[in-house]
């Protein structure tokens, strides 16, 4: 569903600039690039691709100038993906170089969109040095590992619509989402991170053993034994629906309707998940009950 | 609520309820842990000590005796096939 209150983001002219970028680039490299942005596209990125366009929106800002925001985002979200692929070992050997080469000139084409936007002395310099400094110092998965990039964008936003003071429930309502978003993906990616020996908050809210690879199949039975008999999923997913409508709302405060609606959608849509996998679980653990204990049940009290 | 109607009175005996959850929590042990299939269908009164269960001893009687093991064994594997997450996501 497109928002009503901002006009649909020209992905398209998004795309362009980011060809533009890595048009200086390596044959192999522009492949490496091109093949990674087609990872992170929306439906699954909207935030990351939109974010900027919405607020630029909500706070009157030229869109020619949100767009570069975006840019620079969709920029920034490519490398952190690389980087990230590197780190997981999910790029091939004789890739790894590339990968890193890549990142880094994709995350400086990032910041230097920038350059035209602020004066050289603006604080926002300042802000954005402290900002990426404490990112790379973040554990890897961590919630201001996740948003660092996103609230850059965000803040230049608010700075250069003179909405600094709308900041602060910006901020909070981007703390907000991410926290939803995080643990959304935890809840759906929970099988993979074990496999992959990744730390995962559902996995971690199942089990006491440390999440190591070596503890995988336990820990896998445990969180599955949880799902079947307890409220692990609903719970989960009613966090993430909380978390997005509180979010969702203080959109709406800070006038940016097309935010709000994305988050409010992204909460109702939490919501049914965990309705449905609740009862996939529950379903098998009845079928399971039934097969096992069928003939005793229907015999009376034992 | 004019809709609202009182849920039939189900008359269940004394324990069933308990014993009900007792069941699901061996079942969804045996389940996701095929280690644990194979205690409680050799051992049942151990298996279940190991999740801190006491069964009575008809209980034990009719898993030692009644449960046909051999053909939920085979029926157990859809089950675990449908555990995987994939299944629910698939359909998002």
């Amino acid at each position: 569903m497109r928002p009503l209150d901002a006009p649909a983001l020209d992905v398209g002219a998004i795309e362009t600039a980011f060809d533009e970028h890595v048009s200086v680039l390596p044959a192999r490299d522009r492949a490496l690039a091109a093949r990674t942005l087609e990872r992170v596209r929306p439906p699954n990125w909207t935030l990351e691709w939109h974010l900027p366009w919405w607020l630029g929106h909500a706070f009157g800002l030229a869109p020619a100038t949100s767009l570069q925001i975006v840019a620079s985002n969709v920029l920034g979200l490519v490398a952190t993906r690389l980087e990230d692929d590197v780190v997981d070992s999910e790029v091939a050997g004789n890739e790894v170089e590339a990968a890193q080469r890549v990142s880094a000139a994709l995350f400086g084409a990032a910041v230097d969109l920038y350059q035209p936007l602020f004066d050289a002395g603006a604080p926002f310099w300042a802000e954005l040095d402290a900002t990426l400094t404490a990112w790379r110092a973040s554990p890897r998965g961590s919630l201001a590992g996740r948003g660092a990039p996103l609230k850059v964008g965000a803040r230049a936003i608010c700075l250069l619509a003179d909405r600094a003071a709308t900041w602060p429930q910006v901020e909070s309502c981007l703390d907000l989402a991410l926290t939803a978003l995080a643990r959304y993906d935890d809840l759906c990616d929970w099988e993979a991170d074990l496999e992959a020996g990744r730390w995962n908050g559902l996995v971690a809210s199942a089990v006491a053993a440390p999440q190591t690879f070596a503890n995988r199949s336990r820990n896998r039975a445990s969180v599955l034994l949880a799902l079947m008999t307890g409220p692990a999923a609903s719970d989960g997913f009613g966090r993430v629906a909380t978390d997005a409508a509180r979010a969702a709302a203080l959109a709406h405060g800070f006038g940016s309707t097309a935010l709000a609606d994305h988050l409010a959608v992204v909460g109702a849509r939490a919501a049914a998940q965990g309705l449905a996998v609740e009862s996939h679980y529950v379903s098998a653990a009845n079928r399971a009950t039934e097969l096992i204990f069928g003939a005793a049940l229907s015999g009376g009290t034992g | 609520m004019d809709n609202y109607e009182v849920p039939p009175h189900i008359d269940l005996p004394y324990g069933y309820m308990e014993r009900e959850i007792k069941f699901k929590l061996l079942a969804a042990h045996a389940m996701v842990d095929r280690e644990f299939f194979e205690h409680l269908r050799d051992d049942p009164d151990g298996a279940a000590a190991e999740l801190h269960i006491r069964l009575s001893d008809n209980d034990l009687i009719y898993l030692r005796e009644l449960v046909d093991w051999d053909r939920i064994a085979k029926v157990a594997d859809d089950i675990r096939e449908s555990l995987n997450l994939e299944m629910v996501t698939n359909s998002w």
